[in-house]
């Protein structure tokens, strides 16, 4: 009740009043300007007699006058009505709010209990709930009810709180720290850090401590007592939440939202009819993919032409496989290359040069910023050495990646681990 | 985002005569696929070592390494380091430590607006993002 309250009832100053409509012909603007001013004026001068009208007005003269006074006391019969009605509210509110905050009182000292509470108690919700509510909402509601006034939704720093839970911790650490155990309980409740295997029963009562801890713990303390209903679900519903629905990850919408980009172009390829844009957007990309396909067909066939080619050409490798970069030129024959690797090799399994990277002398490379000691690194003498470099790499780590500290457990030998590529900057 | 991929130059290394607890870290700077026209698939890294961090670091308590370059006495750059592709552990988020760009530079300094010449790159502190969220 004093959420709606406080939500809907008008505030100490009025609301300005609604813009004209920017539409309309300027005639007709004048004119309701003119009724405007003409309505208002009687009422800015409503205390000052009448001025003296000659004898000899006319009826027309008399009507406007009668208006104007009627104008006048309409208005001031509005703001009459409003003010008793704002009065009312105001009385109402407050009241609404001493009576809540009386309610709270009573369970303050299981407020306070839940505040102080061990973190780490049972995660059901019911008795949390109310200790949470009445924890958030009664320095809120009451310190501001009982001095009269209108309660706001800002939050009130306890420094006690903080000291207890935080002692002689500077806040900014303290701050640093409620991040650090936000990012865990996210990492947690999302299962973000190649954590595949299906959450337990217990591992989702740990999640819910976690998040009890989070709330009660640190959130409580650095930033003051908060009434959110999503921190209400995050202490009381988060056992239940994972129960029903499984992970946060199941329920999160961003990698089918992400796709919306991809189709962003196609959808603007459509007549953006409501009835037609579908079968629009399918049609296009039916077409895109039988495109990229034709093109992956004729890369394959490409690729096993040019292995083939490389074979039979495999004696004039040496011809460009020395080690001096040609004058003018970054980017030599990489066929050429690329057979006296495959000449040398032997075997068209093992390793060869990809055709993309580019060949550059290690001297243009040790040019780039940080790069001077490069063929210190690369063991090979400064001068024209044929580096061959690429931009990116994907690789799957040959190890299982730890992450998420020591709260996040990730099996061995996950065999989800993803492929990540390595991507770097430039185009060498 | 490069292109429609993540755009990552920090990894984590080890080396073939480390043991299994060592890990190191640096930044890519360049990928080799051969030298002198005979493959050698490498990594050229500038090195970063693990540095000292302030005590209470909540940060450092959670898992985040905190780095710094590892540069020569009299060097402008960190020393750089050709790590082979099997040598490679994992990608890593590393950003730098604002607390040090706040408390060398101004609280309204960005590692941006940091002027980039030796003496700060050896100011500079890094932490390895744990929380990072790889795909």
């Amino acid at each position: 009740m004093f959420i709606v309250l406080g939500l809907f009832s008008p505030g100490s100053t009025r609301r300005p009043p609604p813009k004209k409509k920017a539409k309309g012909n300027n005639a007709s603007r004048s004119t309701s300007m003119a009724k405007a001013q003409r309505l208002r004026k009687p009422a800015a001068v409503a205390p000052a007699p009448p001025p003296v009208q000659p004898a000899q007005s006319t009826n027309a003269a008399d009507t406007v006058a009668d208006a104007d006074s009627s104008a006048a006391d309409a208005d001031a019969e509005l703001d009459d009505v409003l003010a008793s009605l704002m009065a009312e509210i105001d009385v109402a509110d407050e009241g609404t709010a001493a009576e809540s905050w009386t309610n709270v009182s009573d369970t303050g000292s299981a407020a306070s209990e839940a505040s102080g509470a061990s973190c780490a108690s049972d995660s059901s919700g019911d008795s949390d709930t109310s200790a949470t509510r009445a924890a958030a909402a009664a320095p809120t509601l009451g310190g501001q009810a009982a001095r009269g006034k209108r309660a706001k939704q800002v939050l009130d720093f306890d420094e006690a709180s903080y000291k207890a839970a935080f002692g002689d911790m500077p806040y900014h650490v303290a701050v640093t720290t409620l991040f650090v155990k936000y990012a865990q309980l996210l990492a947690r409740l999302t299962r973000h850090h190649h954590c595949r295997a299906p959450m337990t029963v217990a591992g989702a009562e740990e999640v819910g401590a976690l998040a009890k801890e989070f709330v009660l713990g640190y959130m409580v303390p650095i930033l003051g007592e908060w009434f959110s209903t999503k921190v209400h679900k995050l202490l009381a519903h988060v056992v239940e939440a994972i129960k029903e629905h499984g992970a946060l990850t199941n329920g999160d919408t961003g990698s089918n939202e992400a796709l919306h980009g991809q189709d962003k172009r196609r959808y603007n390829r459509t007549s953006g009819n409501d009835d037609a844009f579908r079968t629009q957007m399918l049609r296009v990309g039916q077409g895109s993919l039988e495109i990229r396909a034709r093109l992956a067909k004729e890369a394959a066939q490409f690729d096993d032409w040019f292995e083939d080619a490389g074979t039979r050409d495999a004696g004039d490798g040496a011809l460009v496989g020395g080690d001096a970069a040609p004058d003018g030129c970054s980017n030599p024959p990489l066929a050429g290359v690329r057979c006296a690797v495959g000449s040398a090799l032997g075997n068209a399994q093992r390793p060869a040069i990809p055709r993309r990277a580019a060949a550059v002398a290690v001297d243009q490379l040790a040019e780039r910023r940080g790069l001077v000691s490069v063929a210190d690194a690369l063991g090979v003498p400064s001068g024209g050495t044929l580096v061959h470099v690429s931009n990116s790499l994907t690789f799957a780590p040959p190890h299982v990646v730890l992450r998420g500290g020591p709260s996040v457990a990730t099996p061995a030998g996950d065999p989800h681990v993803p492929r990540v590529a390595l991507v770097r900057r430039g185009g060498l | 985002m490069y292109r429609g991929l993540p755009w990552y130059d920090g990894v984590a290394f080890r080396l073939s005569d480390d043991g299994s607890a060592v890990v190191r870290y640096g930044m890519a700077r360049a990928i080799i696929r051969a030298v002198g026209g005979k493959v050698r698939e490498e990594v050229v890294v500038s090195e970063m070592r693990i540095c000292e961090s302030t005590p209470g670091c909540p940060l450092v308590g959670a898992g985040c390494t905190r780095l710094c370059w590892s540069m020569e006495p009299g060097a402008d750059w960190p020393s750089l380091r050709s790590v082979p592709f099997s040598s490679v552990l994992r990608l890593e988020h590393i950003v730098r430590d604002f607390d040090q760009v706040t408390q060398s530079h101004g609280v309204a300094a960005t590692p941006r607006t940091i002027r980039d010449n030796a003496a700060n790159r050896r100011s500079a502190r890094f932490h390895v993002n744990v929380f990072f969220p790889w795909p």
